[in-house]
């Protein structure tokens, strides 16, 4: 029992507590607040100060001059105010004028001096009517000013600030209406008429030129309700130069607006048109393509305020938003922007769109890049080799369409900046470009130098890897010599944007007073054809044709060795004119002559010693026929020949002088 | 005799023949330098002889052909280099010398092969080091 009692003590002391502190805790000025926001979204915040006289003398240490020359003193610029008293109540009536919601927010964000959430809508139109309105700070935190001045100049004690004001009602007029708020306003009197479904189409042509429908859907429920009315809001949403259609769905109506070859400005103006909100806005913007210089990129971005087609209790419609782009254009990711692009092309809900975004929202971004490229259909790649060292190489490419003169400049500044790198000032790639008979655009850098220049200039101009090379075998003396050539190039960054059936024909001349004699096997045609490649080694030059990105080339030949050709002909002539010359100046004759006489003197000693022989042989017979005469034994026995005399044949002992028979002289 | 060695004619023979002779000892110096070290890089593989081949590379190639030798592992140098059988040609390019070290030098050079398994010509651009050992250029191995 004791403890009921305790209880009911405890419960009476804290009762009669609570009511005293109550009572101490009554502040000394009642502030009530009307915003009136008129359909502009302009409006005032009408902020009233009551304050008691009992009150003021009570806590106010000074008179209500002094009072008002604090606030004249303290009260920020973007408010305005007066003061009255009424029946012994001192008001003090503060005002905070706006043209628009950010200027209103502009201004609580100057007195309050930080950021603050303030949301102001008033939608008028047939299917969303109202205002909304959501504040995140009160009147007294917008009056926290005249608290601190008060205290600061010792007007009110410290330990009575917080009792100096006190929040009382708070209302918003919208329309000539009054709806009562709390403190932190927070109102949503939007009424909303349903919609299915907003699908946005857009043809994208170009980075400036797009075709655009709105197709709203409207069920039968709210065409029932306001047929009159949506019909003449639709038809008076459409915009000047658009088309318009009404047509059926199998919930109800549907009305089509229609722009079409729209540009940037265009596409804007229709947008501001048919949504009637002020927060729609499409940029394109021209970005750097990381997909080499023949393909184009734009930022494209869209900001779209559902809000006037707002089909319920949050402001959002269902919103369809697809897209169709051109042959030769691209929709993707911006991977600088913040929000991500992804184009569901399996979506058939229109022919040929793809659905970017479906759902519900009030505001709409979409960000994506529109790549435009040109389709690169052919590269001829020539490489004329001029000397040991020395090479010309012409690489002509030809897009399948011509580029527009803003972006055939594009392309050669491009071009010019990947020359401009090169660390040299003369004898610098030229860069040409080319018109065909087809129509086709092309683009001609023509390099000469070195192989080491080549492959520099390629490197620094297409990107990948370009080696090239040509080495010969040094017969000094040989007529024909050998040689040997490479080159290897793979430009896939530059070629990124190369259409189907892309080929590559590559030609190399060997130079003059050369050939190649690489053969290619029928193995290595057949290799070649399976991945559609061919070569073709002539003599005067090699072709090699390829679908890839790149090229790999080694050959051999024969190059004629002039120094080689000269020499021999110098040695030939010299062979010839040295045996024309023996025999010019006669010393072949004197050669013949002397060789004649040595015969001839050859032949008359032979003759001689035949002679003598038959004069021996005839003396010995002699002397055997004649064994009387003395002499001639003798002359027979030592082996000298017996002399015949010319006259009468008489032989005659040898060494005699005169013949024995008829006295003639003898010969020697 | 002396009348003939006079006639400017057959002088100018007797020195285009001394000429000759002349460019051929120079071709020979010509051929211990980086260029010739190829060239009978080329030949001796050509030639497919393991002697020929072992004296156109540095030391490190016949120290490791008679380790394989003293393991009683018969294969012959090309094996080891993974060179295939078959005429070779080295066309020099170009020749770098090492600018900190004159015995060192690169030979970028084109190399033509023909014949044994090979169905066409195998031509590519090839890369040499070469070093100057005991005055000889050599193929560096390894």
């Amino acid at each position: 029992m004791k403890k009921w009692i305790r209880r009911v003590q405890f419960a009476a002391a804290a009762l009669f507590s609570m009511i005293v502190i109550a009572g101490c805790s009554s502040s000394g000025s009642v502030v009530t607040t009307q915003l009136q926001i008129n359909k502009d979204l302009s409006g005032v915040r009408a902020m009233d100060v009551s304050i008691d006289g009992t009150v003021f003398s009570e806590y106010f240490n000074g008179d209500i001059e002094t009072l008002n020359a604090v606030i004249t003193q303290e009260c920020p610029e973007e408010l305005t105010w007066s003061y009255e008293n009424v029946d012994g109540t001192d008001t003090y009536h503060v005002e905070l004028a706006f043209s628009s919601p950010e200027d209103y927010k502009k201004k609580v964000e100057s007195i309050l001096g930080s950021e603050q959430t303030l949301e102001l809508s008033a939608p008028d139109s047939v299917w969303v009517t109202g205002f909304r309105v959501s504040e995140g700070f009160t009147t007294l935190d917008l009056l926290e000013f005249m608290e601190s001045a008060l205290v600061d100049q010792g007007l009110v004690d410290s330990s009575n600030s917080s009792y100096i004001f006190s929040s009382g009602q708070s209302s918003v007029v919208f329309n000539g209406e009054t709806y009562s708020a709390y403190d932190y306003i927070q109102l949503n009197e939007i009424e909303y008429l349903p919609l299915d479904k907003v699908d946005i189409l857009t043809e994208v042509n170009g980075a400036d030129s797009f075709n655009r429908s709105f197709i709203i859907y409207i069920p039968r429920t709210s065409m029932s309700q306001k047929q009159e009315e949506i019909e003449a809001y639709l038809n008076g949403n459409v915009p000047a130069g658009a088309s318009s259609e009404w047509g059926v769905y199998e919930d109800g109506t549907t009305m089509t607006i229609t722009g079409k070859n729209m540009n940037l400005a265009e596409l804007n103006e229709f947008n501001a048109g048919v949504l009637t909100t002020e927060g729609n806005a499409v940029t394109v913007s021209g970005r750097e393509s990381d997909e080499g210089i023949f393909t184009f990129a734009n930022a494209f971005r869209e900001d779209m305020d559902l809000s006037a087609y707002g089909g319920n209790e949050y402001g959002t419609v269902t919103t369809g938003y697809y897209v169709k782009v051109a042959d030769g254009l691209e929709m993707t990711t911006d991977y600088d922007a913040s929000s991500f692009f992804y184009l569901n092309e399996d979506n058939d809900t229109y022919q040929g769109y793809g659905c970017a975004y479906d759902s519900r929202t009030s505001l709409l971004t979409v960000e994506a890049l529109i790549k435009k490229s040109y389709q690169i259909v052919r590269a001829d790649v020539t490489t004329q080799i001029n000397g040991k060292d020395d090479f010309e190489r012409t690489l002509s490419f030809t897009l399948g369409q011509t580029p527009a003169q803003e972006e055939q400049d594009r392309i050669l500044a491009a071009m010019n900046d990947r020359i401009a790198q090169i660390e040299r000032e003369e004898d610098l790639p030229l860069l040409e470009t080319f018109q065909t008979d087809e129509g086709e655009f092309g683009l001609t850098v023509i390099q000469n130098g070195d192989a080491e220049t080549i492959q520099e200039d390629s490197n620094a101009v297409f990107g990948g890897n370009t080696a090239l090379g040509r080495a010969q075998k040094k017969g000094f003396l040989s007529v024909r010599n050998r040689f040997g050539f490479y080159e290897n190039f793979t430009y896939e960054d530059f070629l990124q944007s190369a259409a189907d059936g892309f080929t590559i024909t590559y030609t190399v001349k060997p130079g003059s007073l050369s050939s190649f004699s690489t053969r290619i096997s029928d193995e290595t045609n057949e290799a070649l054809a399976i991945a559609g490649q061919t070569m073709t080694v002539k003599g005067g030059s090699a072709v090699y044709e390829t679908p890839y990105k790149g090229v790999s080339v080694t050959l051999s030949g024969y190059t004629w060795n002039i120094a080689a050709i000269v020499i021999w002909i110098l040695l030939i002539a010299a062979l010839a004119g040295l045996i024309i010359g023996l025999a010019v100046t006669g010393v072949f004759a004197s050669i013949l002559r002397d060789l004649k006489t040595l015969k001839e003197k050859s032949d008359a000693a032979r003759q001689q010693k035949l002679a003598a022989a038959a004069a021996m042989q005839a003396s010995q017979q002699y002397a055997a026929a004649n064994p009387q005469d003395q002499a001639l034994q003798e002359a027979a026995a030592s082996g000298a020949p017996a002399a015949f005399c010319p006259e009468c044949g008489q032989p005659n002992p040898s060494g005699a002088a005169f013949c024995e028979n008829c006295g003639a002289k003898l010969t020697d | 005799m002396k009348k003939y060695i006079r006639n400017p004619l057959i002088l100018g023979l007797l020195v285009w023949i001394v000429l000759i002779v002349v460019l051929n000892v120079a071709a020979g110096h010509i051929s211990n330098s980086p260029e010739g070290a190829v060239e009978r890089l080329a030949q001796a593989l050509s030639s497919g002889k393991d002697s020929e081949i072992l004296k156109s590379y540095t030391s490190g190639l016949k120290e490791e052909y008679q380790m394989y030798s003293s393991w009683g592992e018969k294969l012959n140098v090309r094996d080891i280099l993974g060179i295939e059988e078959g005429k070779y040609e080295l066309l020099v390019q170009k020749v770098d010398m090492d600018e900190e070290d004159p015995d060192i030098a690169t030979v970028v050079c084109i190399m033509i092969a023909s014949g044994g398994d090979r169905e066409n010509e195998e031509i590519r651009p090839l890369q040499f080091q070469l070093q100057r050992e005991n005055g000889k250029w050599l193929v560096r191995y390894n």
